[in-house]
């Protein structure tokens, strides 16, 4: 059947600053995500979700899914450096790749959502052609990014990452609990969005933001 | 007077969860009870009053269907001249599952609308007969609002609950956006649930009698999203009268507005009675307009005699 489709990519920072509780934080999160939206059928039948780990490459962890079908994930593991221009490389090629399958089913999407999560400085200052390509405004399905800081992140960077808004954490709570909110908001927007979602063609589909996350600072994007 | 309680005399627990337009809190002093707090301090106060006054003007009867199946406002709770929201009775715990992460999960109408996943733990869909049953529980709530005119509002897969159990049980959530006499606040609609012919975001006993159709026809259909006006594949199993009558009953909800089922029309297509239809009588055939001859010819009066009064 004819559907509406509003993907979700969770790209997130797995170099090696990420080690211990931070990294330990999202993959404990992973499986808390993949029960609430997979035993969510209205929002499991409108959203997909995509695993994207990065460090001094990029890696498509979980191809974008159904949740509800999905028994197991690949764990974010922390190594390397942080390298933003493959992160946006691998993200656009597979946003592309994805929209296009999904209309090939006869699937109408969503420009699709992106939670973008780094803890630190880009290796290089390359991203910028890279970003550029992922935010083309001449490119259809270029997504609305939301960019998530924490540790040693700069904040102007996460700015500059985010299209329609940046958090950046504040260190009121530990790592591991702004990241266990950073989840919370995460899901939160899957299944709010999934549930109002409109039907009617015309009305497109609502990408509902987290208004605040606890433990963060909400701040607005930046153009480049 | 309506039952009234004032904010501050409430020992709030924790929140249970959060809607689009008030938080839902636990109460450490009535377990059975639950308080709806509005995020806006717009609510109108006299239309919640009248929600909460509703079930006493109600039979007994009807009273007990309302109560037992719906979470209908009963008290209302003030802080200073300010309307903060109101209590209601809290979901029954057979209405919750456990899902397969052994987290709580009320029985939403939306699991009886998609194929079943592992994810799901042990909410188990009902069968056709238990789905009829849901159904006509369903209708028979509705009439007690609607033979009053009263407007549920919003009606979806997510304010409908249920229980598994011979029979199986209902509950409906969300209530105080019913209106008695205006509403409580602007209505809300769920997407997939609205009436496509409402121009205004208000509800009425139409947009109610649409909802009813795509309640009745997704929950025998096992189709979230099927609508009046499309194919309706009703599930294997039904008896063929009601399969036929609820078909029927279905496609006619795509009409305009006065031209949908009533609670009455679904109750009958669903009991599987057949119905008789009636010829109306034929009209009188016009008389012709002549003057009209005086027929009084009163005779003389008789007596009527009267008992005396006995002492
Ligand atoms: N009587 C109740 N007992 C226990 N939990 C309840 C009760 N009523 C509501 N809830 C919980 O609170 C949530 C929000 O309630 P409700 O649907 O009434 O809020 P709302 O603000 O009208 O939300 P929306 O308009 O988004 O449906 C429900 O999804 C449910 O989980």
């Amino acid at each position: 059947m004819s559907q509406q489709i509003l993907p979700f990519y969770l790209v997130c920072d797995e170099s090696g600053s990420m080690s211990g509780e931070p990294i330990e934080a999202i993959n404990k999160a992973l499986p808390e995500l993949h029960s609430e939206i997979g035993s969510n059928p209205v929002v499991t039948d409108k959203t997909r979700f995509c695993l994207i780990g990065f460090s001094s490459r990029a890696e498509i962890l979980l191809p974008l899914s159904d949740l509800s079908t999905v028994t197991e994930i690949p764990a974010l593991q922390a190594s390397g450096g942080t390298d933003y221009a493959k992160a946006f490389d691998v993200l656009r090629e597979t946003i592309n790749d994805d929209v296009n399958t999904l209309k090939a089913q006869g699937h109408q999407v969503f420009r699709p959502a992106v939670f973008f999560l780094s803890d630190g400085l880009p290796a290089n200052n390359g991203w910028e052609g890279a970003y550029r390509a992922l935010t083309d405004p001449g490119w259809r399905p270029r997504p609305n990014i939301l960019a998530f800081g924490f540790g040693q992140a700069d904040q102007q960077t996460i700015q500059q990452v985010a299209t329609t808004k940046a958090f950046m954490a504040n260190g009121q709570l530990g790592p591991a609990q702004a990241l266990q909110e950073f989840a919370k908001s995460l899901i939160r927007s899957i299944v709010n969005s999934g549930t109002q979602s409109a039907s009617d063609q015309t009305e497109g589909a609502t990408l509902v933001m987290p208004a605040e996350v606890p433990g963060f600072t909400t701040i607005t994007a930046e153009a480049l | 007077m309506v039952p009234t309680v004032r904010l501050a005399d409430l020992h709030l627990d924790e929140v249970l969860d959060k809607g689009g337009q008030g938080a839902v809190h636990s109460l450490a002093d009535r377990p059975d009870q639950v308080f709806k707090q509005y995020f806006l301090p717009t609510a109108d106060g006299a239309a919640l009053s009248a929600l909460v006054g509703f079930p006493a003007t109600l039979s007994p009867g009807d009273r007990r269907t309302l109560l037992e199946s719906a979470a209908w406002p009963t008290e209302i709770v003030v802080e200073g001249h300010r309307t903060a929201g109101f209590l209601m009775q809290r979901v029954p715990a057979r209405f919750a599952g456990r899902k397969a992460n052994g987290r709580h999960q009320l029985r939403e109408l939306q699991y009886l609308l998609f194929p079943p996943k592992p994810l799901w733990g042990d909410i188990e869909p009902l069968d056709v007969f238990e789905r009829l049953f849901l159904a006509r529980r369903f209708i028979e709530v509705m009439g007690v609002l609607h033979r009053r005119s009263v407007v549920l509002g919003d009606i979806s897969m997510r304010n409908i609950l249920w229980a598994p159990g011979e029979p199986p049980e209902l509950f409906i959530l969300d209530c105080d956006s019913a209106c008695v006499a205006g509403t409580v606040l602007p209505q809300a609609d769920t997407p997939d649930w609205n009436d496509p012919e409402s121009r205004t975001s208000t509800s009425d006993l139409d947009s109610d009698r649409y909802k009813i159709a795509l309640t009745v026809g997704r929950i025998l259909s096992c189709d979230a999203y099927v609508r009046p006006g499309t194919g309706l594949d009703l599930l294997d199993g039904l008896p063929d009268e009601v399969a036929a009558a609820v078909g029927t009953t279905f496609a006619r909800a795509a009409g305009g507005h006065g031209t949908r089922p009533t609670v009455d029309e679904w109750a009958r297509a669903l009991s599987g009675r057949a119905s008789i239809p009636l010829t109306p009588p034929a009209p009188r055939p016009p008389m012709p307009v002549l003057p009209l001859t005086d027929t009084d010819r009163r005779g003389p009066r008789g007596v009527i005699q009267l008992r005396p009064y006995q002492r």
